[in-house]
Parts: C-alpha cells; sequence; structure tokens
C-alpha cells in the first residue's frame, strides 16, 4: 500500500485513472464467469428437456454467453488501456523528476557517480515499476474477486460438493505458500539473487581482466573467480528450484484434480438422495467452475513479489536523488568584482574524515593569474573546484569580489566565472551548437573569431560540413586533443572574467599539446586566473605559485623567489629537469 | 565423449531435430536433449491434466443413463470411482515431478555450461577486442540474457511445445470423435490465429518505434549526466530539461500507441475465440434437437468449451515470449560467431627481431589505418614509433603483439610468422606497459605478481621498488596485503602505472611494448616512473610509441608514422638533418623544456 502511494506521486493527474482500472478489471473478470453460469443454465435446460420440458432458451443462453465473455474482454481492454496510462506517466515522470533533481546537485556529485551507472539506476529503476502498475494492479481485484465469488457460490449451491473441492483447495494453496512464503524460502530466495549479483560482477571482472590475463598467462587467475561463481549460481538455483518440486507438484495435481474429490463425493450423495439429476446438474457447476481458482492463485501470489520489487526499484531511485542541493541564497548578491579570496577554508569531501583542503588562506587579485602545484591528491583540483562551488567549504569562506560565493546567484556565479576541467565533454550536436553552447545569441563573427583563438581553424576545415558538422554521429568523432579546444573556444566565446582551468591535457599528441597551450594562454589573458599547473616549465611566468601538500599552502611566491628559498618547490624544479632529460634506454643519474 | 556416442546411436531425424535446436535456441547437444525430454514430460503432464475430463467423461457416460432413460441403472459404485481417481492422482503426481525436474533443473545445468562456453570463448577473442570501451555492458548484456534464456527455457518454451502438441492431439481425438461438433468448436482457432499474424507486421513497426524513442531517452539522460558540467556552467538546466521532457512525451506517445494496438490485437484473439462459444452451443442444440447428437457427447462439448480457450491463449503468449527471446539468442550465436585466434603453441625463436613487412591492417571496412608498412625493431635497440595522433603508432604495437591480426602482409618476431603462433604462447615473449592498466580486486603483492605467477616475496619486493611502488605502498595501512578495490579504484594513475610497470619488470620478457604517455603524468611521478622504465628496457627489443620528441633522442631508429604509412626512418639525429616531420615536431616540442 505503501509503494502504490509513493508510485501515485508520479503519476500526477493520472492517478485517478488507476482505481477506474481496478474497478474494471474486477468487472471483467465477474463477467469471465458469466458465460460459465449461462453453460450451467443450458445444461440444466438439457436435463429439463430430456425430462420432458422445451428446450428453447438455449439458444439465448448462448448468446448471452457469448456476450458476457466478449463484454468481458471489452472491458478487461479498457482496465487494462487506463491502467497503463498511468503506468507510463509514473514511469517517464520517475525519470523526469529524477533528473530535474540531478541538475541541481553540486557538481562534485558526479565525481563518484559515473555517468553510465547513475542512468542505468535512473533507466532500470523506472521501468521496473511498469509490470505492477499496468498489470499486476488491476488484476489484483479480479484474482481476488473471482475466486472469493466461486467460493460463496460453490457453498451455496451444495456445501457438501463445496467442501469436497475447498479442502484440495486450501491444501494446495498451504503447499506454494509454504514454499513462497515460509522462511527457508525466502533465505534461499534472497541467497540466489545475491549469487546472481555475484556472477554478473565476477562476469564484468572477468572480461575486464582478460587482457592481463593473456599478456601474463594467468589464465587460472580471473577465471577460477567467474567459474566459481558460475558454479555457486548453478547449485544454489538448483537447491532452490529442487526446493520447489513437491510444493509446486503437488500444487498442479491437486488444483487442476479437483474433479477427483468431486465425484466420489457426488456419487456418495447419489447414493444418498437418489436424484442423480439434481447431484448430475450441481457437480456440473463445480466442474465449470472451479477451474477459476487455478490461474488467479497463482497470480496473487505473484503480486507479492511484484510489489516488493517496485518499492525496492523506488527505494533505489530515491535514494540516488536524496543528495542535498547546495544552499540557495535566499537574498542573492551580484558579482561586483572579480577578485577572489580563500579565507581559513577547510573542506573534507562527505563519507570521508581526512581534510582535503586543510585551513587555506590566499588572495587572488582581479587580473592576476595563479597557479596551484603539488602532488597529485594534495588538494590542488578541490582547492580550483571550491570557486565554481562543485562542494561548498566546510569552514571558511571563499569570496568573489569581497561577496561569499554562497551568497551569490547560482546562474550569476556561472557567469563570472569560466571553468575548463578535465573531463569536459561535447554534445552530440553541430560543432556551430557546441561553440555556441554558453552563449546562444553570438553571432557568426564572434564564434569564428573563437574558432581562430582556440586554435580549432584547421579542425574546422577538415570536417565535410564545417562548422555545421555533427559531432560524435556517423564516425565523426574527433581525438581528445582536439575536443579540449572545441571547449576552450567556449570558453573564450563565453568571455567571463574569472577563469579556472586544469591545465592537464590529459595525453595529447606533441602537436595538440601545443596548440591547447596557445588556446589556454588566450583564454587566461586579461582574466583572473586559477590554475591547476602539472607542468612546471608553464608556472615560470605566473604572478604567484600556491605549492599544495596535503591541503594546506607549503609554499608561495613566484617561481625565481621560491627557486631562492630552497624549499619544495626548488625540488620539484630539479626533478623536472631532470625528467624533461630523460630518454629512454638511458639512466637517469640521481646525482 | 559420452554424449556423442549416445547421439550417433540415434536415427538420422533425431539427429537433425537436435541440430535444428541447438542452431535455434543457443543449445548444446546435452541441452537440446535434455529440452526434447522436457518436452516429452510436459506434454505428458498436459496429457495427465487432461484425466479429470476423461472421468468426467467416464462418469456422465454412466450416470447420465438413468436421467435419459429413466429404468436404467448405473455400472459402476464408488470405490470402483474412488480408486480410479488415486489411480489418477497418483500418475499426475509422478508425472508432474518428473515434468519439474525436466524442465526447472537441467535448464540451470545448459545454462552454467553456456555461460562458462561464454567466458571460454571471450578469452579467445583478439585481444584488442578488450579495448573497446562498452564490452562491460556487452558482458553485463549477455550475463542478462542468460538468465532471461533460463527462465523463458524452463517457464514457456517447452510449455508451448506441449501445449501444442497436446491440443493438436485433442483436436484429432475430437474431431475423430465427432467432426461437426468439433468443427464448431474450432474453426475460431485458425480465424483468430490470422487476425493475430495480421498485425504483427503492424505491431513489429510499433515496437521498433518504441524501441528507437526509448534509446533517445536514455542517450539524451546519458549525455545529460555526461555534459553536466557543461550544462550548469552555462546556466542550461532549463533548456536541457525540455528536451528531456519532449522526448519523454515523445516516448510516452509511442508507448500508448503500441499499447492500444497490442491490446487490440490480443483482445479481439481472445474475443474471436469466445465466438466459438456461442457457435458450439447454437450447432450442438441444433444437432440435438435433429438427433445429429447425443445429450452426452453435447455435454462433454461443453464442458471442453469452457476449459479449452485458456490453453489457446497461454499458446499465443508463450509465443510472444519466444518472439522476444529472437533478439538475445542472435546476440548470443553472433558472440559464438566471432573469429578467434589459434596458432601453435611450440615457439622458442633463436632471436627477437621484429619484423613489419608490408602491413596493411583496417578495424573498418574502407578505413585504412595501415597501408604497407615495413620495418625492422632489432633485439637490443630502441625504436620509436612517433607521428600524429591516429597516424598508426599505437595499431602498429598492438599489431606486434598479435592484439588483432593483420589484413595483409606480415609479422614477424624471430623469423616466425606471429600469425601463426598462439597468441597466449606468442604473449609469453612479450611484457606490455600501455596506458590502460588493468588491476584486480586483490592484494598488491597479487597485482604485481601477476607479471610471475611463481615469483617469491622477494622477487616482487625488488621489482616493486625499482618500479618505485615501494613509496606508496609502504604508505597503506597493510603495505603490500593491502587489497586494492574494484579494478583499483583507490590507486591514483602514477601508482598504477608504476604497477603495471613492475609486472612487466617482474616478467621480464624479451620483447617490450611501451606507450611512452605513461612514463609523463605528473611532475611529482615522472621522474620515478621513468627510472622503472629504464631498468625495464635494458637490452631487450624495444618498440615505444612515443609523444615527447626528447624523450627518444637516444632512440637506435625512429619510425615516423602518418595516416598509416611510414614515411620518415632512421636514427634520431639522421631525421633530424633531413628537416622532415620529425624534425618540425622536434622544433615544435623543444620550446618549453628550455631549463634555467
Amino acid at each position: 500500500m505503501e509503494t502504490l502511494l509513493r508510485l501515485q506521486q508520479y503519476m500526477g493527474a493520472r492517478k485517478a485513472l488507476l482505481p477506474g482500472a481496478v474497478i474494471l478489471s474486477a468487472l471483467s473478470s465477474l463477467m469471465g464467469m458469466a458465460p460459465l453460469i449461462f453453460i450451467w443454465l443450458i445444461v440444466r435446460e438439457l436435463f429439463d428437456a430430456s425430462a420432458g420440458s422445451s428446450g428453447n432458451l438455449i439458444d439465448v443462453y448462448a448468446w448471452w454467453a457469448m456476450g458476457t465473455a466478449i463484454g468481458g474482454i471489452v472491458i478487461y481492454f479498457l482496465a487494462l488501456m487506463l491502467s497503463h496510462l498511468a503506468a507510463f506517466r509514473a514511469e517517464t515522470n520517475m525519470r523526469r523528476q529524477a533528473m530535474q533533481k540531478i541538475v541541481k546537485f553540486p557538481l562534485g556529485f558526479f565525481d563518484n557517480h559515473t555517468s553510465g551507472r547513475t542512468r542505468k539506476i535512473i533507466d532500470d529503476n523506472a521501468g521496473i515499476t511498469h509490470a505492477f502498475l499496468a498489470h499486476q494492479m488491476p488484476d489484483l481485484a479480479g484474482s481476488i474477486l473471482a475466486p472469493l465469488v466461486s467460493l460463496v457460490l460453490i457453498f451455496v449451491f451444495d456445501w457438501k460438493l463445496g467442501l469436497a473441492c475447498f479442502i484440495p483447495i486450501i491444501a494446495a494453496m498451504a503447499a506454494i505458500m509454504r514454499f513462497m512464503m515460509d522462511e527457508k524460502g525466502r533465505q534461499f530466495m534472497k541467497k540466489y539473487m545475491t549469487s546472481l549479483e555475484e556472477m554478473n560482477n565476477e562476469a564484468v571482472e572477468y572480461v575486464r581482466g582478460i587482457p592481463v590475463v593473456k599478456v601474463f598467462q594467468q589464465t587460472v587467475f580471473s577465471f577460477k573467480n567467474f567459474y566459481d561463481s558460475i558454479s555457486r549460481y548453478k547449485d544454489m538455483v538448483y537447491q532452490y528450484t529442487l526446493l520447489g518440486e513437491k510444493p509446486m507438484s503437488a500444487y498442479a495435481v491437486l488444483i487442476q484434480g479437483l474433479v477427483y474429490f468431486l465425484i466420489p463425493v457426488a456419487i456418495l450423495l447419489v447414493a444418498r438422495s437418489g436424484d442423480v439429476a439434481g447431484v448430475l446438474l450441481n457437480l456440473i457447476f463445480y466442474i465449470l467452475v472451479t477451474p477459476i481458482f487455478a490461474s488467479s492463485i497463482m497470480r496473487s501470489i505473484y503480486l507479492k513479489r511484484a510489489v516488493e520489487q517496485a518499492g525496492e526499484a523506488v527505494d533505489r531511485l530515491e535514494n540516488l536523488t536524496t543528495v542535498a542541493s547546495l544552499p540557495k541564497a535566499s537574498d542573492p548578491k551580484p558579482v561586483t568584482g572579480h577578485e577572489i579570496e580563500f579565507r581559513e577554508v577547510s573542506f573534507s569531501y562527505p563519507g570521508n574524515d581526512r581534510k582535503a583542503v586543510d585551513g587555506i588562506s590566499f588572495t587572488l587579485p582581479e587580473g592576476k593569474t595563479y597557479a596551484l602545484v603539488g602532488a597529485s591528491g594534495g588538494g590542488k583540483t578541490t582547492i580550483a573546484r571550491l570557486v565554481p562551488r562543485f562542494w561548498d567549504a566546510g569552514a571558511g569562506r571563499v569570496s568573489i569580489g569581497g561577496t561569499d560565493v554562497k551568497d551569490i546567484a547560482p546562474e550569476e556565479l556561472m557567469r563570472n566565472v569560466s571553468f575548463v576541467f578535465q573531463n569536459t565533454r561535447l554534445f552530440k550536436t553541430s560543432l556551430l551548437e557546441n561553440i555556441r553552447y554558453g552563449s546562444p545569441h553570438a553571432t557568426r563573427l564572434a564564434v569564428d573569431r573563437a574558432v581562430e583563438l582556440a586554435q580549432c581553424r584547421e579542425i574546422v576545415d577538415k570536417l565535410p560540413e564545417g562548422l555545421n558538422t555533427r559531432i560524435g554521429i556517423e564516425g565523426t568523432y574527433l581525438s581528445g586533443g582536439e575536443q579540449q579546444r572545441i571547449v576552450l573556444a567556449r570558453a573564450i566565446l563565453r568571455d567571463a572574467p574569472i577563469v579556472v582551468l586544469d591545465e592537464a591535457t590529459a595525453f595529447a599528441d606533441p602537436e595538440n599539446e601545443h596548440l591547447i597551450q596557445k588556446a589556454l594562454k588566450t583564454l587566461a589573458r586579461g582574466k583572473t586566473v586559477l590554475m591547476i599547473a602539472h607542468r612546471l616549465s608553464s608556472v615560470t611566468t605566473v604572478d604567484s605559485i600556491l605549492v599544495i601538500e596535503n591541503g594546506r599552502i607549503a609554499e608561495q611566491g613566484n617561481h625565481r623567489d621560491l627557486i631562492n628559498q630552497q624549499g619544495l618547490y626548488a625540488n620539484m624544479w630539479h626533478e623536472y629537469q631532470k625528467s624533461v632529460q630523460w630518454t629512454v634506454g638511458r639512466q637517469v643519474r640521481d646525482d | 565423449m559420452n554424449i556423442k556416442n549416445r547421439s550417433s546411436g540415434q536415427s538420422e531425424g533425431r539427429c537433425g531435430m537436435i541440430d535444428f535446436l541447438k542452431r535455434r535456441f543457443a543449445l548444446s547437444t546435452q541441452g537440446a536433449k535434455d529440452f526434447l525430454k522436457g518436452v516429452l514430460f510436459t506434454t505428458l503432464l498436459n496429457i495427465a491434466l487432461m484425466f479429470p475430463v476423461l472421468l468426467v467423461f467416464l462418469f456422465l457416460d454412466d450416470y447420465l443413463k438413468p436421467v435419459v432413460i429413466p429404468s436404467a441403472s448405473v455400472d459402476r459404485g464408488f470405490w470402483y470411482y474412488t480408486l480410479l481417481c488415486l489411480g489418477f492422482i497418483l500418475v499426475t503426481w509422478i508425472i508432474a515431478r518428473l515434468q519439474y525436474r525436466s524442465t526447472y533443473t537441467t535448464i540451470y545445468e545448459e545454462s552454467a555450461n553456456r555461460r562458462i562456453s561464454l567466458a571460454e570463448k571471450l578469452r579467445r577473442l583478439p585481444l584488442a577486442f578488450f579495448g573497446e570501451k562498452n564490452l562491460s555492458d556487452l558482458t553485463s548484456t549477455i550475463m542478462e540474457d542468460n538468465t532471461e534464456l533460463e527462465h523463458v527455457f524452463s517457464h514457456a518454451v517447452p510449455q508451448l511445445f506441449a501445449s501444442v502438441i497436446s491440443i493438436l492431439l485433442m483436436t484429432v481425438g475430437l474431431f475423430l470423435y465427432h467432426w461437426q461438433m468439433a468443427m464448431s468448436l474450432f474453426w475460431v482457432v485458425p480465424t483468430a490465429a490470422t487476425a493475430v499474424l495480421l498485425s504483427r507486421k503492424r505491431q513489429m513497426r510499433n515496437n521498433k518505434r518504441i524501441y528507437d524513442t526509448r534509446r533517445n531517452v536514455s542517450e539524451q539522460i546519458q549525455e545529460g549526466l555526461e555534459t553536466i558540467q557543461e550544462i550548469k556552467a552555462y546556466n542550461n538546466e532549463r533548456r536541457y530539461l525540455g528536451e528531456l521532457n519532449e522526448k519523454l512525451d515523445d516516448y510516452e506517445k509511442n508507448l500508448m500507441r503500441g499499447e492500444l494496438i497490442d491490446g487490440a490485437v490480443i483482445s479481439s484473439a481472445a474475443g474471436i475465440l469466445k465466438l466459438g462459444l456461442a457457435s458450439v452451443i447454437i450447432v450442438g442444440a441444433h444437432l440435438l434437437s435433429t438427433g445429429g447428437v447425443d445429450l452426452f457427447s453435447y455435454l462433454i462439448f461443453l464442458v471442453i468449451a469452457s476449459r479449452i480457450y485458456d490453453p489457446l491463449n497461454a499458446v499465443f503468449m508463450y509465443l510472444s515470449a519466444l518472439y522476444y527471446l529472437d533478439i538475445r539468442i542472435d546476440r548470443m550465436n553472433e558472440m559464438q560467431a566471432l573469429p578467434i585466434q589459434g596458432g601453435k603453441t611450440d615457439f622458442s625463436p633463436e632471436h627477437y627481431d621484429i619484423v613489419f613487412d608490408k602491413v596493411g591492417f583496417s578495424y573498418e571496412k574502407g578505413k585504412q589505418v595501415m597501408r604497407d608498412v615495413s620495418f625492422t625493431a632489432r633485439q637490443g635497440e630502441i625504436t620509436a614509433l612517433v607521428g600524429p595522433s591516429g597516424g598508426g603508432k599505437s595499431t602498429s604495437a598492438k599489431l606486434a603483439a598479435r592484439f588483432w591480426d593483420v589484413d595483409s602482409g606480415r609479422i614477424l618476431l624471430g623469423d616466425r610468422d606471429i600469425s601463426e603462433i598462439d597468441p597466449e604462447t606468442l604473449l609469453q615473449h612479450y611484457a606490455v606497459v600501455f596506458q590502460d592498466v588493468v588491476l584486480f580486486n586483490a592484494s598488491i603483492m597479487d597485482n604485481i605478481r601477476i607479471g610471475k605467477r611463481d615469483a617469491t616475496d622477494e622477487e616482487v619486493l625488488r621489482v616493486a621498488k625499482l618500479a618505485r611502488c615501494d613509496e606508496f605502498v609502504r604508505k597503506m595501512p597493510a603495505g603490500y596485503q593491502t587489497v586494492i578495490g574494484e579494478n583499483g579504484e583507490t590507486l591514483s594513475g602514477g601508482e598504477r602505472q608504476r604497477i603495471s610497470i613492475a609486472r612487466a619488470l617482474l616478467k621480464d620478457a624479451p620483447v617490450v611494448l611501451l606507450d611512452e604517455a605513461t612514463a609523463s603524468l605528473d611532475v611529482e611521478n615522472e621522474t620515478r616512473i621513468q627510472a622503472g622504465i629504464s631498468e625495464l628496457v635494458r637490452g631487450k627489443t624495444v618498440l615505444i610509441i612515443a609523444h615527447r620528441m626528447r624523450t627518444i633522442a637516444n632512440a637506435d631508429k625512429v619510425i615516423v608514422l602518418e595516416n598509416g604509412r611510414a614515411i620518415e626512418s632512421g636514427k634520431p639525429d639522421e631525421l633530424v638533418r633531413q628537416k622532415g616531420i620529425f624534425s618540425r615536431m622536434l622544433e615544435r616540442q623543444m620550446v618549453p623544456a628550455k631549463s634555467n
């Protein structure tokens, strides 16, 4: 019930359709029983006819039987249409609302939530609810109502015959319940699901490992794990199914064999009353009506599992999307200057005690370029990301032009800060659209200038349709370095006064790297720039270098000062000089 | 072996049937046999489940006599029927259990074997196949396919075959018993089937449309997640959500239309079937009044009419499950049909020169990646591959280790054509250090030991020190015994590379394939990795994919690849003097590397 209520929230106005579907479905299941009653009435006519009266009602009953049967089908069709309207809406709204929430998340969220896995969670779980809402929900009414009505009927007609089929029905239900609801069975079910999941994970791990396995002839190493998980799964599922052999067989025999219990009782009844025709007539009624139990009991038992599955799907989806969005300023302030200031800023990642940024203070004056250098994992990237609010600082204050970034409206902040980090992507649309993405009203002239400045001219020229070529479709792909330049063109066109950038050019080839460096220089010209530097060659001319170690600023100053200090930076520079002189095949000498 | 012997004893027809099943449902020989057994027992069970009708038949035949002719009396009494009932129950019970075992349990054995055989298959695919990024997606799809197959094969397919067989048997029986009545009962079946078949094309078209719009939605979500930085950076949330809404609406509309069509078709088929109910009653009543049928037969047909349509509907349902299965079976057969690499396992060359002899290669038809490339990489020398990206550097290195097979020309290692050598045997002689390092969810010790299975702890520690792993491993909670999580998620790029170099050092193979980008991460890691690499390449046949020209200034030979052709080759200083592409690339890169 709780699951249903939660799902209803996703249906919007269409949630009113679901009760309609349930009622129609119940109605149709009753109408589905009607033909059986009419057939029985015909049989009664026949019996009466052989006793002398006329049988002219038979044709009328025949049409009624067919009419109710077809009516039942039509109503069921309508019920399904209603339930589908509601279910499809729920399904699409789940996706819609998930994405509405997700675009509001802090950008840092996406660091440890890969796009593929997140998409799967949204897509798959939204889809899982379908079976329950569209089919099992409306069927539920029918599969409870039909057997109930039949149960009443069989007792009303003749309680002795009624008892004769009621007992095996109860026995059959008990058998199947024991199998499906029993603690042992449920434990098994859980273990079975776990081993299935385990096997699927091992499969992925196995395939990922094949290159290593081949290169190092370690066939057994990962294959064994996978093989074991397959065997475990097989044993598990085998045992689980074996557990069902007796109850399921007993169920089939009992529920399909109600006649075996009815006939001996009928014979006894005939012997006692002597009214053969009366007993036979009743018996035929039971023979006609009792098959209803077989289909509906099974259905209502599967329902429980469907509810659980749907509930879990909503849970998983909502778990994903209950991340707190960054607090929005109640009284947003405009950006008045472009000086960036960190004052006593500390930050640790959620679920991690270690401080990634530990009490950092510095001021980056407007129009200057500062570089962050230091070992990977030291906190450079985290510091840079606090400026465009990938996360909010845990303690201290990050401000732009004297205003705390938390007090600036998100749109305003984004308008003022351009950031270029490593994992930027292109959209699957034309090159022009990609470059204009941030400034939809830019003129063609401005776009051309940005293309030029970002060193993208030769990329555009080599594409079949120039700027109008669509990227990522039909084999038009750009290399990593080329993509990076397009992203830079986008940022140059945007022309925001503050630029936060990661200089790393992944592993671009030399040609690209050279061009990217040029484009970066253009982008930074005249701006307030905070740069994450990986190659020391590019920091020798910046206004100030912050050497970051373990989340703190270890040294600060320009290149010359830091070299003279003979500290960390000077050491790094020394190392760097060695590394650029290294060649393959010649030993690096430490002295 | 056992399986083979048994099947050869069977008749031709049976073998043909098994072959057909194997192909049609991606089954093994044993699987096909088990499947037939399942069908047999399910048919038997279906027949057993008709015992109640048979019993009613006998009972009515007996007890109707006094109703029709008041003076007549019944032949058999309580004990006869009770014993008969008990007998039927017992037989049904036995058959039900046999059927359960034959359909619900053997399938898992088959499924496990299929999973293992797919795993074996995957292992024998060309190595480069595994560079493609959605491979883990493919794997999980295949695993899901298997689970789905398991389910359908235990719950639908044997039932489908058995239902068709038993319904056919019953139809024939009823026609023999009373053809007019049978006719009035069964005329609706071909009519309904025709209706279903006629609408199939439309349904398929619609399914395709649903599939397409659904994929649009998924792609839109995926793209949104991938480009979230851009969306937010440029304040485009509303625009993105607007696009998503359009796609979702489109998808929903198509879903509903599909449901409307499907529902209409299924309902009309079911409706047509119910027409049979009326026809059998009316025709029967007419025949009864003209003496064409007796009361007993009429009653029997009425009982059958009330029960027959559910199994018929079930057949339609099973059929649609089968259609649905086709895509999965195709995918599986496709996988099994991929070409695998084989070759001789005896290979002990006298030297380790690599020779490219007019090598041509393309990943896709029409997109030639390498054309007529010839060069020799000598043992004990360093041969560097340089050139713009997409020029063929990485492809050459991968071809040298038979990650793919060449399309034309040949590659020799120690004078033997490598396409004739089993890939795993061949790779025993290679150490490969590329950028994509695969780590296992095991201890660091074990991850390094992959380089040489029987290496002692001391040996592992030695290479770990050489590759500069020691420094970061010592900081870890359990040192070398630290388990590093799925694909070593906890390690940085530089740390991963160092482990990969340690592995290669431990392996100590005579041929080294190296991507130089590996040696150029960030400032801190660079020199450390370089030291390990210097150790690794000493005295080996080295093929290096170079990105930084200065790194290979001391290489013995440089091959410049552009557009899949080797356009320059020679010693670095010779190439510099030639003033060709190499010297231009070198100049461009020397600029930022000036020291103070």
